[in-house]
């Protein structure tokens, strides 16, 4: 047996030299999209929110409500009808009829009751952006296709919130508890959705692998005459090999952090398209308000008219972001179009570092700025804000720390980072995803609020647009708490990130997710 | 020999609990909260305590390890936190792509670096050796992320003769799992072509990783082989005129592989731990990849489950040289 195992190796090695294999021929002539974005840890849409999830949660599962438009707002998807009280606070959604599950069951408002109440037991991933104003109980069906949600306290960015909640098949989720895990270490591997595509079963390798199909039954249909019918996904992890994995046809997308080092040769790529993705998500260095000397109004501005805006967006980032003067997206309702903010002036810097000496704020003690392992480009901003204030007096020790340690310190006020560099991610579109969650008092203990900014007025700002659900009004109050932070310089607020990824040309169609990598691959095709 | 094997066995025992005492207090030690990483960006710093709570992690560090014992000795290594999958199944899913992996990577560096060291040695300070030593300095030398670049560019790239990454091609299908060898699993189904596949794909990371172990193990095999051709017993087979190929391949070497074979144990510690970023450049799912991602999130079972595999497939390893090496020298056998 061995002998003959040996000479079939030698006959294999042999025959694989002379005809390798290839992905066509692996495929039999049915082209699937090989996506080469990356891929969440678990399947699990209420468990993780992060920008690969929106990949499997928008293709896997359909939502109460979704993005449309441009900028995104949120309009119905599941929902046929929905009303609201006058206080903001009841919702009474009719759910359409025709919506079925990949196992062909209907989807009724049972199911929708179980994934909101799955989804706060679990307290993770989108949870927290919920558990602060609804409650399990508080979600209850009326009618087999008609359901009540009350919130604790009108909460107007509600409807932008309920993308995120990816509805489960309830009977199949109960088929698959065991030890009250609510389906957990199931679905962290499998599918309960409705969505257009099912994930083919036991194909999902965390972090590595996932092959879905269409579902040709899908309530709204296929708008393309040749939909992509199997989708592969192959994330790759080295930057390097990623690139050439694209070019080489490997792989028919890659995720939407293409360098921007690499862009030209994405450009000059044979066979290769550079689709520039807008996003909402803000980059920001984080001053911690509450110590010495961040707590001086005068030496935050210091610092914020000490960073260097246009050489880092225009050298370091080879001008692949815009400018964002305040907290909110500049594309973003809510944003004071014609705000300013701060603009790189040391003269400037000199006259507020000196008010603040005069003021008795410690400036000549070394500071401390946390830039983040794995992510040059937080170490780039930091040395760049040393040289500047290295300029004008100030001395900036630079440390390194992983994100993981970072989230840990920014939960208590003492051992929060005196500066760091934040993304702000889109959970939901609303203003409140960035100035509530970074500077209302709730998030104090949390990464987002790791500014530790206190202040009654912009609290007052934000819970009034919270509490009404007049986008007038809201509008209003958000452009005053904009302005109240920058005149504040609570952080200091660099840019606006635009996500750039490299497709293949024989992909058609491809539009960017509103949120995250939450493509809908129903809108692509892919040329013969 | 069986008392030899059952003492090295016995060893591994203290060992790998050590092994574990260790690891266990390292990842307590780490400042970074699990838990506020599951709980998500919006958490406060409530919903996080609570959550911890939950998973058992503000427990004492003493209560969290007994714990973790009980659960190890019942043969669970728990479940990621992330995934809620059993560690146990994502080892069993990664270990052979690493085993295989080094395997393929010890293969070519023994053949490699045995003969060239012998060359360099017959051929002491002349021309060859000077070459061969040029040739293994860089093989130390070269970073093998960039190694693996360069073998990338060239042969999937330029000459498009070896595949870029993988373990095979996208959308084919992988054998059915009987040693979890895809080569080996291959041949058995019957398939030699996508046995002959997978090899293909081992080539490129198989090179990068054996490249510089190559150079241990030809300085190695070089000084052994220099200092055994000095012995009295080559000096009486020269006189006897036995023919210098059956002294130096027959005799010699026999004679010389003790310290490389020890070598090539150790090599093997580096090729399970040390091939993160060879795994990572080529997308090769084993167990380097798995434990880099898990420490990036704190995900501690997945992290002890494998510092723990990665010892005892080393302490194996180590027990299978010193058993080589009773068989390569006897004297090993009755000294213990």
């Amino acid at each position: 047996m061995f002998r003959r195992d040996l000479l079939n190796l030698g006959t294999a090695a042999g025959a694989a030299t002379v005809v390798p294999l290839r992905i066509a021929e692996a495929q039999g002539g049915n082209p699937a999209l090989i996506w080469g974005g990356n891929l969440s840890r678990t399947l699990d849409p209420h468990t993780i929110f992060d920008v690969p999830s929106a990949f499997t949660r928008v293709n896997l599962y359909d939502s109460l409500y979704d993005y449309a438009g441009e900028p995104p707002e949120p309009r119905p998807l599941l929902v046929s009808e929905m009303r609201a009280s006058a206080d903001g606070r009841v919702f009474d959604f009719t759910l359409r009829g025709d919506v079925a599950f990949h196992d062909g069951s209907a989807l009724t408002a049972e199911d929708v009751v179980y994934s909101f109440r799955r989804m706060l037991e679990l307290k993770r991933g989108i949870a927290p952006a919920f558990s602060d104003f609804l409650r399990g109980e508080n979600v209850s069906a009326t009618a087999p296709n008609a359901l009540r949600i009350v919130l604790d306290r009108a909460y107007a960015p509600f409807l932008a919130c309920l993308p995120m909640v990816a509805i489960l098949n309830s009977r199949l989720m109960r088929a698959n508890t065991v030890d009250n895990d609510w389906g957990e270490a199931w679905l962290a591997q499998n599918d309960a959705g409705s969505g257009p595509y099912r994930v083919v079963p036991g194909s999902f390798r965390a972090l590595q692998a996932l092959d879905m199909e269409a579902v040709p039954t899908y309530w709204r249909g296929w708008p393309q005459p040749r939909p992509i019918r199997s989708v592969l996904c192959r994330p790759v992890a080295d930057d390097a090999t990623r690139l050439l994995a694209v070019e080489r046809g490997d792989i028919d997308t890659t995720h939407s952090y293409i360098r921007p080092d690499q862009h030209d040769r994405v450009r000059r790529g044979n066979g290769l398209t550079l689709v520039e993705e807008p996003q909402f998500r803000t980059y920001q260095l984080r001053v911690h308000n509450g110590k010495d000397p961040f707590s001086n109004l005068d030496f935050r501005k210091a610092l914020s008219y000490a960073f260097p805006y246009d050489l880092f967006i225009n050298r370091v980032l080879r001008g692949t972001a815009e400018r964002s003067p305040g907290p909110l997206p500049v594309s973003l309702w809510g944003h004071p179009r014609d705000l300013l903010g701060y603009r790189h002036d040391l003269d400037m810097a000199r006259r507020h570092l000196d008010a603040a000496r005069r003021a008795g704020a410690n400036v000549t003690r070394e500071l401390t700025f946390t830039a983040l392992v794995g992510f040059d480009e937080t170490e780039q901003a930091a040395q760049l804000l040393q040289s500047e204030l290295r300029r004008i007096g100030v001395t900036l020790r630079i440390t390194k720390a992983v994100w993981a340690n970072v989230i840990q310190l920014t939960q208590n006020e003492e051992t929060s980072p005196e500066l760091w560099s934040h993304w702000g991610s889109t959970y939901y579109i609303d203003p409140d995803n960035w100035i509530g969650t970074f500077y209302s008092r709730a998030a104090l203990g949390s990464q987002r609020g790791s500014t530790w900014y206190r202040d009654d007025e912009t609290e007052r700002l934000i819970q009034a647009a919270r509490s009404t659900l007049d986008r007038a009004e809201r509008q209003r109050l958000y452009e005053a708490a904009s302005r109240r932070l920058v005149e504040a310089a609570a952080d200091v607020w660099i840019y606006n990130s635009k996500a750039f990824r490299a497709v293949r040309t024989r992909i058609k169609g491809y539009r960017p997710g509103a949120v995250g990598d939450g493509v809908d691959l129903r809108e692509m095709w892919i040329e013969a | 020999m069986a008392a030899l094997i059952l003492r090295r066995l016995l060893l591994m025992v203290p060992v790998l609990f050590g092994l574990l005492v260790l690891v266990f207090i390292l990842t307590r030690l780490v400042p970074a909260d699990p838990a506020a990483m599951l709980a998500g960006e919006q958490a406060t710093a409530a919903q996080i305590a609570a959550l911890r709570t939950r998973l058992g992690l503000d427990r004492a560090i003493a209560v969290q390890f007994w714990f973790y014992l009980v659960q190890v000795a019942q043969g669970d290594f728990g479940a990621s936190l992330y995934t809620q999958r059993p560690v146990v199944l994502d080892l069993a899913e990664r270990i052979p792509a690493t085993i295989e992996l080094a395997f393929a990577t010890m293969a070519v560096s023994i053949l490699l670096g045995v003969p060239l060291g012998t060359i360099a040695a017959v051929n002491r300070n002349g021309v060859i050796d000077h070459l061969i030593r040029i040739v293994t300095i860089a093989g130390l030398a070269v970073a093998s992320f960039w190694m693996a670049l360069m073998l990338q560019l060239v042969f999937s790239m330029w000459l498009d003769v070896l595949p870029l990454r993988g373990r095979i091609a996208t959308g084919l299908r992988p054998p059915p799992i009987v040693t979890g060898l895809f080569t080996l699993d291959f041949l058995l189904a019957g398939n030699p072509r996508m046995a002959g596949h997978a090899l293909w794909h081992l080539v490129l990371p198989a090179v990068t990783l054996a490249l510089p172990a190559t150079a241990t193990i030809a300085r190695f095999t070089r000084s052994s082989v220099i200092e055994t051709l000095q012995k009295d017993f080559v000096t009486w087979e020269r006189s006897m005129g036995y023919p210098r190929r059956v002294i130096l391949w027959r005799y010699v070497l026999r004679n010389s592989l003790s310290a490389t074979v020890t070598q090539v144990g150790l090599l093997f510690g580096v090729f399970l731990s040390g091939s993160i970023v060879v795994e990572a450049v080529f997308g090769w799912p084993g167990l380097g990849d798995y434990l880099f991602n898990a420490i990036l999130i704190s995900d501690y079972q997945p992290v002890l489950a494998t510092t723990l595999t990665i010892g005892v497939i080393y302490a194996l390893v180590n027990i299978a040289v010193d058993i080589a090496q009773a068989m390569i020298d006897p004297r090993v056998a009755e000294q213990g």
